[in-house]
């Protein structure tokens, strides 16, 4: 999976391209750490060239969704494909992630 | 169609399994959204297999094999999933609350849950000392 960020405003937009799964989903996590430990943070995450997530990619969006609330922060994710968003709606993740 | 590859019980080769998955299912015209979640799926049941299923001989550097099985027809794709690991039922696992809040969420368990909600028909056995797991998937193909 390739990660790359830009500023935008306050945000910081996150642009994923490939498969969040269990092999990538450590190095995204790292990669977005120094982001995400900031209080009041804002990240905006890029799905438009996701292909998928799997469980373990849903780990790290619920561990940057805890860390928004205690970090007065904030998470959005855009540009979900149906198959994604079909993920989100079967495991609850639609309820507890911020979807634009 | 029948297309089968074995491959060593390691998430590094989860890529070897995409290429698989692709070319085997590109050759029936199915269209790449689909193959996305059929990546998914088999992402989480060999990546399962990969974490638990040689666990006994984890210090043995032959982690021992996973063979893949893809059967396609004209509206079903059935993948076969087998491994000479610990017995162990998918289907036995207690399904997590999806109802749950933020706070009240823990990190695992949507695996499972997630390949069953995205196939149609789930099958486990055990015989010939292998783990015999079976997914079956209703497709439409694009001509």
């Amino acid at each position: 999976m390739n990660i790359e960020f830009k500023k935008e405003n306050e945000n910081t937009v996150v642009d994923m391209e490939g498969r969040l799964d269990t092999n990538t989903a450590p190095n995204f996590q790292k990669e977005l750490e120094a982001y995400y430990n900031v209080q009041g943070f804002s990240l905006i995450l890029d799905f438009e060239k996701l292909d998928f997530v799997s469980s373990a990619g849903l780990r790290v969006l619920l561990l940057i969704q805890k860390k928004s609330k205690a970090l007065s922060g904030n998470m959005v994710i855009k540009n979900v494909k149906p198959e994604i968003q079909e993920v989100f709606n079967m495991t609850g993740f639609s309820e507890i992630l911020t979807i634009e | 169609m029948k297309n089968k590859i074995i491959l060593s019980a390691d998430t590094t080769n989860l890529d070897a399994l995409y290429q698989f998955i692709k070319d085997t299912l590109e050759k029936d015209f199915i269209k790449g959204a689909q193959i996305s979640v059929l990546e998914m799926v088999c992402e989480e049941i060999f990546t399962n297999i990969a974490n638990y299923a040689y666990q006994d001989n984890a210090n043995d550097k032959n982690k021992g094999d996973v063979e893949i099985e893809i059967e396609t027809s004209t509206n079903q794709i059935i993948f076969t999933f087998k491994d000479k690991g610990t017995p162990f039922d998918p289907l036995s696992v207690k399904e997590p609350d999806v109802n749950m809040t933020l706070d009240e969420r823990d990190y695992g368990g949507l695996g499972l849950l997630m390949v069953k909600k995205s196939v149609d028909k789930i099958e486990y056995n055990y015989q010939n000392d292998e783990n015999v797991f079976k997914l079956f998937k209703t497709i439409t193909t694009v001509i």
